[in-house]
């Protein structure tokens, strides 16, 4: 059956288990990685997906469970016979050496020829933009060409898999935003299945095809970063990814609830009796203050607390008016400026019912 | 294409956990660190072995429990030597310490001139063996000495003169280690009590003394342990008042009394073995008192503490270089004090006991070997034993193993030597008696600091160096030589100098192996001040001292100057 | 790496495997181990002189003072390391022969020596080479200073005046020590002897290790008086110090230094070689510029600054009764005075 390539997983990992004496590091883990995906381990420290990465990698082989790559039981398989080429937050150049041996460290031990070797480094170089660096040691280079070189290091032998521990993490911020944009083009040129381990939401949004959340050695979600960021799976997923209210009610129909005495509809339909409790899920930045009309759903009058100017946009605390309900929300400074919104102000929002995600209580441990 | 053949196995319930394959590398690592355990089982473990199990037994070798300590603890002379070696340690080390931390003051906390110099001249005795100050103190003090007047009619051959002989020896010992302690007290505590209005005295004694407290209380360890194991000093200027180190050398080399060799040498062995576990402790605390945010504290001027600082480390000073000094003179008379015109007649070692000149090119290719193996043993160790991927438990075990001779006194380990080498029955007893077992010896004796240098040499480097090596599958020695190996060249050389100059002046260990043709120049010294020929001993330890200086120097110089200009990757 | 620096650096490795393991890579020849107690400038002109005499022999000295190498040899009886033993004690090598450990040979040449002077079998286990004998450096410099009376006798020595102003060696371990109080038991009796030395004992600051030191601690003034023996005493004059020799006039201590081959040697033709050079004119003129009086007799000797007739002060000396008795005679003096010596012995 000449089925399309890309539903025959690259990667395919299986009940996978990694034990630290009695501490359960990871727990029963499966996932199929895409030929050519991104896909980041997203995750509070301590979630497994730095053990996820060392498993794959055969730095830290697994309790039990299987890793399949190409085609090809790497279970047990020291690293050296595995397929990767690896990239640290501590970039993990080789000072002594210049740029050039770098990138050509392992092409000289697999036996490439001299004119090969250099025309590849130069390749390289030029693909990580630094051709004019060759020369250099990795000292004289500023943080974000030296990851650019390990990048380099690491594609040098053309490996089936890129693996990125927390790559930026060391850079500062804007350096960070930049090289997030490279690596990620890098990768589409090269169509190289990547994967990256972070607990940098915002990196892991902007540059994934795929997010696998983790949280307590398990996996919480796995989606594309729309969805994750749109439709948390778990409450987990919710409070880790972005800015969240959580507003304990009750069910009121299927379809709406009473939240501290105010009365919220979502679109959702939650499958619980009349009465259960639950969590409302709001995005501050999801509460609406423009166009509020008659019709607007889940219209409500709100004191607006003390405002918080965050640089593009302000942070503020709303109160319900007759009801129990405070939650915070995001207004656009304009919106601000247009409206005339200010701390002690009387004014009205809507909470929109797509936006609102609905879970049923209790919540998870990790709220 | 690849087309989806795998068939996948139901989750098992608890089966074994997996275990990765063994690399090619992972097998030679695993092999070195296993082969460098045996070395250490061999060249460690097993003599100490011995020599416990000697103290246990009778002269034809049978199991006889504790009555060789019976022995020991009756007679009322050898009984006193516990006493004397504890009160005249305790000494030695409170004053010892007390020096080192007014002068690691001055050094790190005030703004005193001449710094760099006295940093310098504190490091002497290091280059000496511990029986050249003793030699300079009876040129001082003895009964023709210069100042004997000085001790006002008291005599310098007993605890005086030991102890005055150990604070000299024991110095820089305990001043690196203060100094250390004082160097990463951290400034924002200083600012702190200023900004409080704390008076300076209060300031010294809540934070700077607690600042300190575990590096003071590791040099009052290092430098007890030092001292109650010594043998150079009590030997020369001991006189009748016995001590343990003395007594282990006077039953076995003068009586040739093995076991209760084995007995003194074990009962040396607890201080010992004590302060290195209390010093285990007190480091794994001091890392924790040590803040990543941590600010260096920059000493400001102060005219009133400046110069009185300067006083008191011009007078420290000034007593190590007259001890250097006189050592020196003395070896240059003709004729002490009788004929003091300059000759070399001192220096024709081969009229004397101990072997003459050909100890001292003995010594010199010993130094040289024990630097040239034990560096590349220890340090291939050390990074074996760091970073072999898994393998905790060997691993483990080799560690300790390596830092075992920190708890044992040269005096034991050379015992332990003669126990299980010149055994008959033991199959490596054909290097007894030659240069092979003094190398060894001197090197498993130094073993423990150099280990923890490399160690520490190797922490400080990138710890993914390997995974990345190994994900571009080039084999580790490969990484070793052209990136650990180049990296750590500085913790090597210092490896190699601490080696060559420790086997240059050391006598403790090597005392008890050495043979006719392999003399030693640090125990001709000690032969010859007991055949009398003090001016000659002077003149050879000068020699030893000379040439561990000159090592000293070239060290410098390669750190400094070669160094920089091969290691130009570390500049920006 | 080209082959050259490869077979360099073999070369080096081997030599250096040479050095330590002692190795010799040249054509082998016999060397042969010899215990002595000789002082250390002594036995420089004997191994040049022996070696040149027989060439292919290469001596290897294990050189101590007569108690150790007496300790080392009877510690190391199961499995002896020396071939040959010279310069040793003759009350030493006659303990050896006791415990049976050294081998009978008449070196060509023996019936030459002083019937006095050889283990009298007509094949000796031991030959003397020749005495030494007990003497006084006293420093004169010091004495001066301190106006002190020059002593003239062993009884001179208890005065209170010399309190603390004398070095003596320890009897356990040096020979010219053991010899001194040997000789004190036979002169006044194994009673006054002891009581001797317990008025002695009140005037000695130090007991050395070695017998030489004694005189160089007076030569050097750190002691005024130090009881040595002759040769140092000779030969330390000769060397410049200010020090006036007595040679006490009750007798003198004395002991032979002899040779022995060891029964358990691999190296017997080498060994009976040093034993039959030992006894020719050649060696005993050498040790004729050492001590007054040698095995061979007619030798004259040398000695400038010894003066009075040697041979007729030395005591008469039981060395069968000191041999027997060492243990006993040095286990009361360590019990006695053991506090006061050097802590080697």
């Amino acid at each position: 059956m000449d089925s399309t390539p890309t539903t025959v997983p690259y990667l395919r990992i299986r009940n996978l288990s990694k034990n630290f004496g009695a501490f359960t590091a990871l727990d029963d883990i499966d996932l199929d990685i895409m030929p050519g995906e991104f896909v980041s381990f997203l995750g509070p420290s301590g979630c497994g997906k730095t053990t996820l990465l060392r498993a794959i990698s055969g730095l830290d082989v697994q309790t039990t469970g299987s890793i399949h790559q190409g085609g090809r039981d790497i279970s047990t398989l020291p690293v050296a016979r595995r397929d990767f080429g690896i990239v640290f937050q501590s970039y993990a150049l080789f000072p002594n050496l210049t740029i050039k041996d770098n990138v050509a460290y392992g092409l000289v031990s697999a036996g490439t020829p001299r004119i090969e070797i250099d025309k590849r480094v130069k390749e390289l170089l030029e693909l990580v933009g630094l051709p004019e660096q060759a020369g250099k040691y990795p000292a004289q280079l500023s943080g974000g060409q030296q990851q650019r070189v390990a990048l380099a290091r690491a594609l040098a032998l053309s490996p089936g898999l890129l693996l990125l521990d927390e790559p930026l993490s060391a850079l500062d911020a804007r350096v960070r935003a930049r090289l997030r944009g490279e690596v990620r083009d890098l990768q589409q040129r090269l169509k190289l299945t990547t994967i990256m381990v972070t607990h940098d939401q915002e990196e892991a949004l902007t540059m994934s095809d795929r997010i696998v959340v983790m949280s307590n050695g398990r996996i919480e979600q796995v989606g594309t970063p729309d969805k994750i960021y749109g439709q948390p799976a778990t409450a987990f997923v919710a409070d880790f990814v972005g800015k969240m209210n959580f507003l304990e009610g009750r069910l009121v129909t299927s379809k709406r609830a009473n939240v501290r005495g105010a009365v919220l509809d979502f679109s959702e339909e939650v499958p619980l009796g009349e009465g259960a409790a639950v969590t409302v899920c709001l995005r501050p930045e999801d509460v609406v203050v423009r166009d509020i009309g008659e019709h607007s759903d889940n219209r409500l009058s709100v004191q607006v607390g003390v405002m918080e100017f965050i640089g593009n946009h302000f942070a503020t605390t709303l109160h319900a008016s007759g009801t129990g309900l405070n939650f915070s929300a995001d207004f656009s400074i304009n919106a601000v400026r247009d409206l005339g919104i200010s701390s002690g102000a009387t004014i009205e929002v809507a909470l929109p019912p797509k936006r609102l995600r609905v879970f049923a209580q209790p919540r998870s441990a990790t709220a | 294409m690849a087309t989806e053949t795998l068939i996948l196995p139901d989750r098992p319930a608890a089966v074994a956990p997996l275990r990765q394959k063994l690399g090619r590398d992972d097998w030679i690592m695993r092999g070195a660190v296993v082969a460098l355990g045996l070395w250490l089982i061999l060249t460690v473990l097993l003599p100490i072995w011995a020599l416990l199990s000697k103290s246990f037994q009778a002269a034809d070798g049978s199991f006889v429990g504790l009555a060789n300590f019976q022995a020991y603890f009756a007679s009322p002379a050898l009984a006193n030597s516990i006493w004397h070696s504890i009160w005249v340690s305790l000494l030695s080390t409170v004053i010892c310490v007390l020096l080192a931390f007014v002068y690691a003051y001055g050094l790190t906390r005030t703004c005193m001139p001449g710094r760099g110099l006295f940093r310098i001249i504190a490091q002497i005795p290091i280059l000496a063996p511990s029986l050249l100050p003793a030699i300079s103190l009876v040129y001082l003090f003895g009964n023709q000495g210069l100042v004997k007047w000085m001790l006002f009619g008291a005599s310098i051959y007993g605890p005086i003169g030991i102890v005055m002989g150990e604070v000299f020896w024991t110095f820089p010992h305990a001043l690196i280690i203060i100094t250390t302690a004082l160097a990463i007290s951290d400034a924002r505590l200083y600012e702190a009590a200023e900004a409080l209005r704390a008076s300076p005295r209060r300031t010294f004694w809540t934070v700077t003394i607690p600042g300190a407290r575990y590096g003071l209380i590791s040099a009052v360890f290092v430098v007890f342990t030092l001292v109650i194991t010594d043998f150079g000093v009590p030997k020369v200027i001991g006189g009748k008042f016995n001590v343990l180190a003395t007594d282990i050398y006077k039953q076995v080399v003068g009586q040739q009394n093995f076991r209760m060799g084995a007995v003194v040498g074990l009962i040396l062995l607890l201080p010992a073995a004590l302060a290195f576990v209390v010093d285990q402790l007190m480091q794994r605390r001091q890392l924790a008192l040590l803040s990543a945010r941590a600010v260096p504290y920059a000493p400001r001027p102060d005219a009133t503490i400046d110069r009185a600082m300067l006083a008191i480390c011009s007078l420290i000073a000034f007593a190590i270089l007259v001890i250097l000094g006189v050592s020196f003179f003395a070896s240059i008379a003709t004729f002490w004090p009788y004929n003091l015109t300059p000759s070399f007649k001192n220096f024709d070692f081969d009229m004397m006991d101990g072997g003459g000149w050909r100890s001292y090119f003995n010594s010199l290719v010993m130094a040289g070997l024990t630097a040239l193996f034990g560096t590349a043993v220890i340090f291939a160790g050390a990074y074996l034993v760091e970073k072999t991927p898994r393998f905790r438990t060997i691993r483990g075990f080799v560690q300790f193993l390596a830092l075992l001779p920190l708890a044992v006194p040269g005096l034991v380990l050379g015992l332990g030597y003669i126990f299980f080498f010149n055994n008959p029955a033991n199959p490596l007893n054909f290097i007894y008696g030659t240069m092979a077992i003094l190398v060894i010896c001197s090197i498993s004796h130094f073993y423990s600091v150099s280990h923890l240098t490399a160690v520490t040499a190797l922490k400080q480097i990138d710890r993914e160096f390997e995974t990345v090596s190994a994900s571009l599958r080039v084999p580790f020695w490969r990484t070793f030589m052209r990136v650990t190996l180049p990296v750590c060249l500085p913790a090597v050389l210092d490896i190699a100098m601490y080696l060559f100059v420790n086997a240059m002046t050391t006598v403790s260990a090597v005392v008890f192996i050495y043979a006719p043709h392999t003399t030693l120049a640090a125990i001709a010294i000690l032969n010859m001040d007991d055949a009398g020929d003090v001016a000659p001993a002077a003149a050879m330890a000068m020699v030893v001292f000379a040439t561990a200086a000159v090592t000293r120097a070239i060290y410098m110089l390669l750190t400094q100057g070669y160094l920089a200009r091969a290691q130009m990757w570390r500049k920006r | 790496m080209n082959l050259c620096t490869t077979s360099g650096l073999r070369r080096a490795l081997l030599s250096i495997a040479a050095a330590m393991f002692g190795l010799s890579t040249a054509a082998r020849a016999a060397d042969l181990t010899v215990y002595t107690a000789l002082e250390a400038d002594q036995i420089k002109p004997y191994k040049a002189a022996f070696e040149k005499a027989n060439p292919g022999i290469n001596i290897l000295w294990v050189r101590d003072s007569t108690g150790i190498i007496t300790a080392k040899l009877l510690a190391e009886k199961a499995n002896p390391k020396a071939d040959v033993v010279m310069g040793l004690a003759a009350t030493s090598l006659m303990l050896l022969q006791k415990e049976g450990m050294l081998m009978p040979y008449a070196p060509a040449g023996l019936d030459k020596v002083d019937a006095k002077m050889r283990d009298p079998a007509a094949s000796p286990q031991w030959v003397g080479m020749d005495v030494w004998a007990s003497a006084f450096c006293v420093n004169t410099v010091e004495a001066g200073k301190k106006n002190l009376p020059e002593p003239a006798s062993w009884a001179d020595l208890t005065k209170p005046v010399y309190q603390g102003q004398i070095a003596m060696p320890n009897p356990a371990s040096s020979g010219t020590g053991f010899l001194m109080v040997s000789a004190w038991l036979q002169m006044f009796g194994w009673d006054g002897g002891w009581k001797y030395m317990d008025e002695l004992h009140k005037n000695i600051a130090a007991y050395t290790h070695s017998g030489s030191k004694p005189c160089r601690q007076a030569a050097a003034g750190e002691y005024t008086i130090g009881l040595s023996f002759e040769y140092r005493a000779n030969k330390t004059k000769k060397g410049g110090a200010p020090i006036s020799i007595v040679l006490p006039k009750e007798g003198l201590g004395w002991d032979m230094e002899a040779i022995g081959i060891m029964k358990t040697t691999k190296e017997s033709e080498a060994a009976k070689k040093l034993s039959d050079w030992a006894v020719t004119a050649e060696a005993n003129k050498l040790y004729a510029e050492n001590f007054a009086i040698v095995a061979l007799p007619g030798i004259a000797s040398s000695m400038e600054f010894i003066q009075g007739d040697i041979d007729k002060m030395l005591i008469k000396n039981d060395f069968a009764w000191a041999a027997e008795n060492r243990d006993k005679i040095l286990a009361e003096w360590s019990k006695r005075y053991d506090g006061k010596s050097e802590p080697k012995n």
